[in-house]
């Protein structure tokens, strides 16, 4: 189990520098794909059968595709001739440090409190995920919603073509 | 009434057909439930593997290696089936021959002599395309479709994986194909084909979507996502007065059945690339869309990828809709066997008489008619279960 765990997240840490590094956008892309499921994996590995199945269903099944559709438009030629990497690597390497200093604090801190995590024995998760959605936490499930549908309605009246009078 | 004047060949084909049904009929009562005698055949492997200190772990990886080899065997056997059956419909349906020399009896030879051509042929990668964008397209957009297998019900326990998130795990896992037609597309470095590539990546995101919304009313009926579960709640009749009138499937349920099952079936058509939606791979414009480029082996696993989908999709569709393979007499693999291919035909049905849709008439018809309707359907389906 362990072994494969390992593998998981090599394969993870992998195509995510892969991500980053590629000179073409749609080699990242299909790397991103790599990326994303092997995070799908690693719910697997805990357990979470629900978290694991929509994580493919939305991030490689539809963001991902979306993700393509317009990384396809860029051709092999401008590849070839272009850079991923800009000039303000400064300032993203203070952030993102400053991330990983955040995560590793409070992994230090959760870490080895919940040692108890059951292992070897699957339950089903989609029930209670429900019941939770609906019940305890329904004021951040609608809160979301609307939030999404904010963003769906700005989509479109930013996608819409100016009518010219008349 | 008056009976049709048949001659001789044809009173001969009918009589073959006839004792090819009731051959299969027979042969399938005396099989059996073959998911009882599977479990029967497990019992006696493990006692054995007790006896002989034989580690459980190595059973295990056994039974896993057998299931697959069963399930790929499967997929081959039912895809070269469907392959020959699709050009006999064809030809009836547009009044051409079809195949009728290979093999003697209606050309049923002509498949396996199609792949072993298709085996023999030669692999060419374009000088303009990346090689291994190229040469993983086809691996990436068939592995999904087998996948996908192991957790559709094939019976009463004939299922490899009888996953609590299961019809979620098939629609999660078979909207990755997308990607390998979208890599074909990229990766030959033809302009055809990455026209063929951006239209199937805008094709199958939009009707992914209907697709899981019509389902999601049988979800809030049954109450789990288990495949199993959902196929065990449609056995028995509706009955009126006592008589029973339908069998107890989800189509037959008033009004939500019915709307769910149109826009599951047509959505599932768009997904699998075929006719009315095949703008993908349309001939007339694109030649022959995101495989232009391929030859050989690595075109023919799309093309198994695509007969996949189409039994895996009518299977889907029997298990949700036709109950599973509930019926009477026949075990339960059979009625699967027969429903889905019945679903199989509708397939082949609109492939040869429909026309092809433009593309943004395409677009249009699943966010404009879809979509709505099937918001339509939760909504209903709510208020029924409210009252």
């Amino acid at each position: 189990m362990d072994l494969v765990f390992y593998l998981i997240a090599l394969l993870l840490l992998f195509s995510s520098v892969m991500v980053v590094t590629q000179k073409s956008v749609f080699t990242s892309a299909l790397y991103l794909a790599v990326a994303l499921s092997m995070v799908a994996a690693l719910f697997v590995l805990l357990n979470a059968d629900f978290l694991a199945a929509v994580q493919i269903l939305l991030y490689v099944g539809g963001i991902l595709v979306l993700l393509a559709f317009a990384v396809m438009l860029s051709s092999v030629e401008q590849a070839k001739r272009e850079t991923q990497v800009n000039e303000q690597w400064l300032p993203s390497l203070i952030i993102s440090f400053g991330i990983l200093l955040v995560l590793l604090v409070s992994l230090k801190r959760s870490l080895f409190l919940e040692a108890g995590v059951q292992k070897n024995h699957f339950y089903p998760t989609t029930e209670k995920i429900g019941h939770l959605l609906l019940g305890e936490l329904a004021l951040p499930f609608e809160v979301v919603s609307l939030v999404l549908l904010a963003s769906l309605v700005g989509a479109i009246l930013f996608s819409k073509k100016e009518k010219i009078d008349g | 009434m008056i009976l049709p004047v048949w001659n001789e060949s044809q009173k001969r084909s009918a009589l073959i057909l006839f004792g090819i049904a009731s051959a299969g009929a027979g042969i399938s009562i005396a099989i059996g439930e073959i998911g009882a005698r599977f479990s029967k055949i497990w019992q006696c492997l493990s006692s054995f593997a007790l006896k002989n200190s034989i580690p459980t772990a190595l059973l295990t990886t056994l039974s896993m290696i057998i299931q697959c080899s069963i399930l790929i065997g499967f997929i081959s056997g039912a895809v070269m089936f469907m392959v020959w059956w699709e050009r006999k419909v064809s030809a009836h349906m547009q009044n051409r021959l079809g195949p009728m020399f290979t093999g003697g009896w209606h050309g049923w030879a002509q498949t396996i002599a199609d792949a072993i051509k298709l085996l023999l042929k030669e692999d060419i990668i374009p000088a303009e395309a990346k090689p291994w964008v190229h040469r993983l397209a086809p691996i990436v957009a068939f592995v999904p479709a087998f996948l996908c297998y192991a957790a559709l019900p094939f019976g009463e326990g004939l299922i490899s994986a009888d996953l609590d998130i299961g019809i979620l795990y098939i629609f999660a896992i078979s909207g990755l194909s997308v990607l390998g037609i979208v890599m074909a597309g990229w990766g030959s470095g033809n302009k055809y084909s990455l026209l063929g590539g951006l239209r199937s990546a805008a094709q199958s995101v939009s009707y992914e979507i209907p697709r899981v919304l019509s389902v999601v009313p049988i979800l809030m009926m049954v109450g789990s996502l288990k495949l199993t579960s959902i196929a065990n709640v449609q056995t028995g009749f509706w009955r009126l007065a006592g008589i029973p009138l339908l069998p107890r499937w989800f189509i037959f349920y008033p009004i939500v059945g019915q709307i769910a099952f149109l826009i599951f079936l047509i959505s599932s058509v768009a997904e699998t690339n075929r006719t009315p939606f095949d703008i993908a791979e349309a001939e007339s414009e694109l030649v022959a869309g995101f495989h232009t480029e391929y030859s050989g082996m690595k075109f023919s696993f799309f093309f198994l990828a695509e007969y996949a989908y189409v039994f895996l999709s009518s299977g889907l569709t029997t298990v949700l809709f036709l109950g599973g393979g509930s019926g009477p007499v026949l075990p339960s693999w059979s009625w699967f066997l027969l429903k889905s291919f019945a679903v199989v035909f509708l397939f082949l049905w609109f492939r040869w008489t429909f026309p092809r849709l433009r593309v943004d008439r395409l677009m249009e018809f699943t966010w404009k008619f879809l979509l709505p309707w099937s918001f339509i359907n939760i909504l209903i389906t709510g208020f029924i279960l409210l009252f």
